[in-house]
């Protein structure tokens, strides 16, 4: 946009790219969409009258009624109690509470609220009232992460404050986006709960994350300053499917100067994230840690001469441990090794951050 | 109102003001799942209170909703720094044209101005608010207004100087 000298032809300029600016072709807003939550808020609008009706029709009951109430809360609160059920919790560098969702139209079906003042918890609800019993999250301490499913929608909440992550999905290998966003990046930072709703992926759920340190180069200097620098990635697993709750189990770890993919297996169910995180990494680097599914296929490619070899070994949580490794060091003037790990039909591409 | 049926009367509205409301979000964030929260949220809003709004005021009031509910969700967000779009990618992958070239310039350019600036320019320059207006739709006086707009203009005319845009 040429930006001319005068006031005048300067505003006259803007105008004209802005009223002719082209918008994405993928940038709509669905009518439908819009009456269906019209409606539903409409709909609440007339219960909530309805409620407080009720309110001003017992409050003429006087004090007779107080104990009765108090009675029926106590007896019923319990029972309509949101489950805590936190899938998955890491323990690492922090995080920023956040939350990804991706079901069509999700972020305008979940509501998500701070429970507490100070919030002590999230909770996770619907805004339709025929929707899913709402979830309580505590909130994270610094650093730790839980995930779940709430209707469909992955959610995923951490403590504090970290910059520089990315995002990849991981989609059911029946259940995938068109092939160009079979792993999309999404945003990873903040303080505030995260929606990306993108509409490529709309009607899709994920069913994993990967986090990648995209500040690995400067970040990975600082806890790992011999070559070959290993991989910075995180991936959570999700909470197990109803259907297949012991369902195999990838663990990406960081450990020293190597990338390893442990496999606890199908029995027994892994153990608690923190746990595994103080056999393996150990010492005071932060630790890089990954659950996803079990790896069908490891490949690898080392740019160069290089030799990469890639071993497996019993691990002590009783599964196996892959360990990824490339000689010589791999220069940062060089492309990155990228370790493709396959589960099903899906494949997750690792980067190695270079030293 | 019309004396047609109101849902009917809004779906004409829908249709007849998204895209003025796309684009002033899509100006105003320069993000395709924030400019369509935004316009949905607010359409939602419109819709609830469709019985009391006048149509002659619908596009204003809703556009003001849009830029509220941008201010709120700022707020709210102000810390996260998007890492990528998939839109941005699928261009890419089509390949560029013109028309895209001159949006991510004027888009872009804008991403640079404070939040209140922005608003202001496009609300000034794009949906052709006068100054009295533009201090009603964001609760601001009309020096803050006045200030902004001449602020605006003046860092966006530097911007295209120092990024060479200037030189044809």
């Amino acid at each position: 946009m040429t930006m001319p000298a005068d006031d005048a032809s300067v505003e006259r300029r803007l105008r004209e790219s802005m009223a002719h600016v082209t918008l994405p072709p993928t940038l709509t807003v669905q009518l439908d969409d819009i009456v269906r939550a019209g409606d539903s808020i409409l709909r609440r609008r007339q219960l909530r009258r309805r409620s407080a009706i009720g309110v001003a029709a017992a409050a003429v009951l006087g004090a007779a009624a107080v104990p009765v109430a108090r009675h029926l809360a106590a007896s019923t609160t319990p029972a309509k109690r949101p489950a805590d059920t936190p899938a998955t919790e890491y323990v690492g560098p922090g995080i920023a509470a956040l939350m990804a969702t991706f079901p069509s139209g999700a972020h305008r079906m979940i509501s998500i609220s701070d429970v507490g003042r100070p919030a002590t918890a999230y909770r996770i609800g619907s805004v339709d009232a025929r929707g899913p019993e709402p979830v309580t999250v505590a909130m994270p301490q610094a650093g730790q992460i839980v995930t779940g499913h709430f209707g469909g929608a992955l959610f995923l909440i951490a403590g504090a404050e970290v910059n520089g992550y990315g995002l990849r999905l991981v989609f059911p290998p029946d259940r995938q986006p068109a092939t160009s966003v079979e792993l999309q990046w999404g945003t990873l930072v903040g303080a505030t709960l995260l929606w990306p709703d993108a509409v490529a992926l709309q009607g899709f759920t994920p069913i994993g994350l990967v986090f990648v340190d995209s500040n690995a180069g400067t970040y990975d200097a600082l806890v790992m300053p011999s070559p070959p620098a290993a991989v910075a990635t995180l991936v959570f697993r999700t909470q197990p499917s109803p259907d297949d709750p012991h369902a195999d189990q990838l663990l990406l770890v960081r450990s020293g100067d190597r990338l390893q993919l442990n496999k606890p297996g199908a029995s027994p169910p892994p153990q608690p994230i923190g746990q595994e995180l103080a056999g393996i990494s150990g010492g005071a680097e932060a630790p890089r840690v990954a659950y996803g599914w079990a790896p069908a296929a490891i490949s690898a490619h080392a740019p160069g001469q290089r030799k990469l070899v890639v071993t497996q070994r019993p691990a002590a949580t009783g599964g196996v441990l892959y360990a990824v490794t490339a000689a010589p060091a791999i220069p940062k003037s060089i492309e990155p090794l990228v370790v493709t790990v396959t589960c099903g039909h899906s494949s997750v591409r690792v980067p190695m951050a270079q030293p | 109102m019309t004396g047609r049926d109101p849902r009917a009367d809004f779906a004409d509205f829908v249709r007849e003001a998204t895209p003025a409301l796309l684009r002033t979000a899509w100006l105003i964030t320069g993000r395709v799942d924030q400019s369509q929260d935004l316009v949905q949220a607010a359409f939602v809003k419109a819709y609830v209170a469709w019985p009391r709004i006048r149509r002659a005021e619908a596009l204003a009031y809703v556009r003001r909703i849009v830029v509220n509910e941008h201010t709120d969700s700022w707020r709210r967000t102000r810390r996260e720094v998007p890492t990528g779009e998939i839109e941005a990618r699928q261009l890419a992958a089509v390949g560029k044209t013109s028309d895209v070239d001159h949006r991510d310039e004027i888009v872009r350019l804008l991403r640079h101005l404070p939040e209140q600036q922005r608003k202001v320019v496009v609300l000034r320059y794009y949906a052709d608010l006068s100054e009295r207006q533009v201090a009603d739709a964001l609760g601001i006086s009309l020096g803050a207004v006045k200030s902004a707009a001449s602020r605006g203009l003046a860092a966006l005319r530097d911007l295209t100087t120092l990024t060479g845009d200037d030189r044809r």
